[in-house]
């Protein structure tokens, strides 16, 4: 579009028809909440790492790693939420040791709700929500120091985390604690599947929250964003066989350049979507 | 008996056989030639290809703290040095506090080995190379820094004091597009993402080369193919190949640390694959016990 | 509805859309330039950011102070945390105090240089709203000898450490820096004289800019120098004893951790429990023996098949998995635009 920066009509219909089906999904899971969610086998994992932890007698451990204030958060405040409430039921101690201090205020702020609603806030402790360090390897020294001291049943690693991730989830193996953890870094990915009981992938953290908690707003979004993934499914396939049909078909039939395809992929290429 | 459990050696010994692999060619300074990076020989010949007219300038970005020196350090060393000899003025910066030591010793280093390899020839701070300095606001800056039509009044002072537009460096240098390359070493998460969502403006890119640690490489995979970015320093194998692309380049050339640490990391990767193989030697024989 | 709510979801309203509407729209919408304060407002977010270091620091205040007090279990060790935060804390607001010192020293023949860039820039474009050339650079021929003079107590403070410093590289450093030093405050002189003789005629402004470019090289030399003083004092020493030779070497031994536990993980999870986790180790041999000289000499195709699958299952893969996590994000950045937020959270 002409005068915009980093905007064209393709960028804004597409964010158009991603955002869209979210609102539309929101009211629909308003006005009714059985919309069904698949099993994640991980999260279902959480009701037994809790379980675990109130027969040893040992405390759970939650903690968002390096995210900072955003939507990766949101989501985990969700799962956080969820595991809080069953700490607070069933009498458990839960340590969140956090790395930065705005998220620490928030995550702090989840807990305590999650106490209230389930009458227990007598029980909570503000001091089990810690402050460790910004730096992201004291940070893990910290961790991986409470892990050993408190020789934890549980842990939930839970958001955005970088190299210290396998310092973290081999902490919790070492003392035998039951793992679960969600983060949408691919790369981390590999080291919790080697050291964890259980990973969720990619945006199955943003899903957790939603199968957990059977909550409108968040059910509505998971079913808008896998129809905007449809959206991009469709593009993707009609996108390869538009490259697929100027590389080797047409060129065949009509010679190089030639034909209607060859101009619909420059208008896209660079009317559409070009930045 | 347990002592022979394949499937279950003692971690203390696992770690000290890491420890020997990774240390003993590394002591004896032993490099093997290594093995060939595609990714790290379409970047050289990028930088191989560039030209600088007066007024035009490489950016080098050092986002890496001493946690992860020994992979992004000799990528650094080889890229620079490679610009360097090609006479392409250089301006290092940093968006990671961690790294603003680096910005100094890392270019003094360079051109000391330079200057000792040629001798006659010398490559001078404010004329051949400037650091930036750490500048902090990240994406921020960065978007500041496509939008700006002068780059030396929007940096306005280099980390040493002086004003840049008193530096030859700078002379003549507009916007962006007196930028024609940019490198960007790091192990940071989102270092990558935010120099290719904001370092570019309307109908301008630079050519980006990247370095990154071991464990990014599939993530940075997907902008290689797409074509953002032009070359990939794949962790210290692809500072190894750069390496040997320059030493073959430059015959007079002295070989540097990356292909010797290559050499120990790739000692410690048989030892890994040897260990994973014993284990599950171990357990197929007790699942047929 | 309640009225904090309100404003809360106002104000999450208007950052969202300004930052949506700064990176969109173009830097100038005719006369109006929409982000003209735009560096002030993100520095003022990364501001608030920083104060929350001070959330942080009440919250290892109350853990380990609680603990130091009423001597619980581990109360030496929270002794130590919270001796070493105070050290280090006061030891990085000495060592800034005093390289702001010397930025500020160094920064008032930066000025001066300006003032006198300026003096014949004002000249030439025949300025008359500002004092005449001549009675300016009468201020800056004072303003300069009294700055000059400062140089050179300096200078006499540095060739007394020179004098008395045993580390020869120190030494030899700093003499270094005195020599540039002193010959960029000789020249400086020099041409304060030359402008003090010319400064009642016209004839021409290049003294002004040589006056300038030299005051420039001195600031630069002078700021360097006080820097090397600054070096071996011992604030410098602790503070770089307590960064460098303690902070940055346990967090590159921390990392270094990770190559171990990479191999003790890897030994433990790589079993050959069904036909995926085969092909997993198939995979994970075939890249790592691609990339390590000696996988190409068991077999010279390795890096070829490591390119392939980088580049064609993996990259398809993540880019799966970047796509996914980016839809959700872009969704739940929205929600939080809008403050669409799930009732429990409220």
């Amino acid at each position: 579009m002409t005068g915009l920066e980093h905007a064209t009509l393709g960028v804004l219909l597409l964010i158009g028809l991603i955002i869209g089906p979210v609102l539309v999904y929101i009211e629909r899971a308003r006005r009714d909440r059985n919309l069904y969610v698949r099993r994640l086998p991980g999260v279902d994992a959480i009701d037994e790492a809790a379980g675990r932890s109130a027969e040893i007698g040992k405390p759970l451990v939650f903690t968002s790693g390096l995210t900072s204030i955003g939507p990766i958060l949101y989501a985990c405040l969700g799962v956080l939420f969820y595991v809080a409430r069953k700490a607070a039921r069933y009498k458990l101690r839960l340590l969140a040791p956090q790395c930065d201090p705005t998220v620490m205020a928030v995550i702090e702020e989840t807990v305590r709700d999650a106490y209230r609603s389930e009458g227990r806030l007598a029980f909570f402790d503000p001091q089990s929500i810690r402050f460790l360090s910004d730096e992201q390897f004291a940070f893990a020294a910290g961790y991986m120091g409470l892990v050993q001291r408190e020789q934890i049943a549980a842990a939930f690693l839970f958001g955005s985390f970088a190299a210290e991730s396998l310092l973290l989830a081999e902490a919790g193996q070492q003392v035998g604690a039951m793992q679960v953890a969600a983060t949408t870094s691919p790369e981390q990915v590999a080291f919790f599947i080697c050291s964890c009981d259980y990973t969720l992938i990619g945006e199955e953290l943003f899903g957790a929250s939603a199968y957990l908690s059977r909550e409108p707003v968040q059910l509505g979004s998971l079913y808008g964003q896998d129809r905007a993934k449809l959206v991009f499914m469709v593009l993707i396939v009609i996108g390869v066989l538009i490259a697929t049909w100027n590389q080797s078909l047409a060129p065949y039939f009509w010679g190089p350049g030639a034909g209607l395809i060859p101009d619909v992929m420059y208008w896209l290429h660079y009317e559409l979507w070009a930045t | 008996m347990k002592q022979w459990d394949l499937t279950h050696i003692d971690r203390r010994v696992i770690y000290l056989l890491v420890l020997l692999a990774l240390s003993i060619p590394l002591a004896l300074e032993y490099a093997l030639k290594p093995a060939r990076m595609e990714a790290a020989e379409r970047a050289f010949a990028v930088v191989q290809d560039l030209e600088a007219k007066p007024g035009e300038l490489a950016f080098m970005s050092l986002d890496f703290g001493p946690n992860s020196l020994a992979e992004n350090k000799p990528q650094a060393e080889v890229v620079l040095e490679h610009l360097l000899r090609k006479r392409i003025p250089v301006a290092l910066y940093s968006q990671y506090y961690l790294a603003e030591p680096f910005l100094e010793s890392i270019p003094k280093t360079v051109v000391g080995r330079l200057e000792k390899e040629i001798l006659g020839h010398f490559w001078e701070y404010g004329r051949d190379w400037v650091n930036l300095g750490y500048r902090p606001g990240g994406s921020v800056m960065l978007q500041n820094i496509a939008k700006s039509a002068d780059l030396a009044e929007l940096f306005k002072t280099d980390a040493r004091g002086n004003n840049l537009r008193e530096l030859p460096i700078f002379k003549g240098v507009a916007g962006l597009e007196s930028v024609k390359l940019l490198a960007e070493f790091t192990s940071l998460v989102g270092g990558l993402d935010s120099f290719l969502q904001f370092f570019q403006k309307k109908g301008y890119r630079p050519f980006f080369i990247h370095g990154c640690t071991s464990i990014t490489i599939p993530q940075a995979f997907i902008y290689l193919d797409s074509g953002q970015l032009k070359g990939l320093l794949e962790g210290i194998a692809g500072a190894a190949w750069y390496s040997l692309l320059l030493e073959r380049a430059y015959p007079q050339r002295r070989p540097d640390a990356a292909q010797i640490i290559n050499t120990g990391l790739g000692v410690a990767h048989m030892v890994v694959i040897a260990l994973v193989l014993l284990g599950n030697v171990g357990f197929l024989i007790r699942g047929r016990n | 509805m309640n009225y904090r709510f309100r404003l809360i979801r106002i104000f999450t309203f208007l950052g969202g859309i300004y930052f949506f509407l700064q990176y969109v729209l173009p830097a100038k919408l005719g006369p109006f330039t929409f982000g003209k304060y735009h560096e002030e407002i993100s520095n003022g977010f990364i501001l608030m950011g920083a104060m929350a270091v001070g959330l942080g620091l009440i919250n290892l205040l109350m853990v380990h102070g609680s603990r130091l007090v009423f001597r619980r279990t581990g109360w030496v060790n929270s002794a130590a945390l919270l001796l070493a935060m105070a050290l280090m804390i006061v030891i990085t607001a000495a060592d800034w105090l005093r390289t702001q010192k010397i930025a500020a020293q160094a920064a008032g023949l930066d000025m001066l240089a300006q003032f006198s860039r300026r003096i014949s820039s004002d000249y030439q474009s025949q300025r008359t709203d500002v004092l005449p050339f001549w009675e300016r650079n009468r201020l800056l021929l004072e303003a300069g000898s009294s700055q000059l003079a400062v140089v050179y107590e300096s200078l006499e403070a540095a060739a007394n450490l020179a004098g008395r410093s045993t580390d020869p590289a120190l030494k030899t450093r700093l003499s270094a820096g005195l020599q540039e030093t002193a010959a960029h405050l000789k020249e400086t002189e020099s041409l304060l004289k030359e402008l003090e003789l010319e400064s009642s005629t016209a004839s021409s402004m290049s003294p002004n800019e040589d006056l300038a470019r030299a005051l420039g090289r001195l600031q630069v030399s002078w700021r360097e120098l006080l820097g090397l003083q600054y070096a071996s004092s011992i604030t410098r020493k602790v503070y770089d004893f307590l960064y460098q030779g303690l902070f940055m070497s346990l967090g590159a031994a921390m990392f270094a951790l990770l190559g171990f536990y990479i191999a003790s993980a890897a030994y433990r999870a790589f079993r050959l429990r069904s036909a995926e986790s085969g092909l997993m180790m198939a995979a994970a041999l075939v890249v790592m023996l691609g990339q390590i000289p000696l996988g190409v000499w068991i077999w010279y195709g390795f890096p070829e098949l490591r390119l392939w699958l980088l580049q064609i299952p993996s990259t398809a893969a993540s880019r799966a998995i970047e796509m996914g996590a980016a839809i959700a994000g872009l969704v739940m950045a929205f929600r939080m635009w809008l403050s669409i937020e799930p009732e429990s959270f409220r």
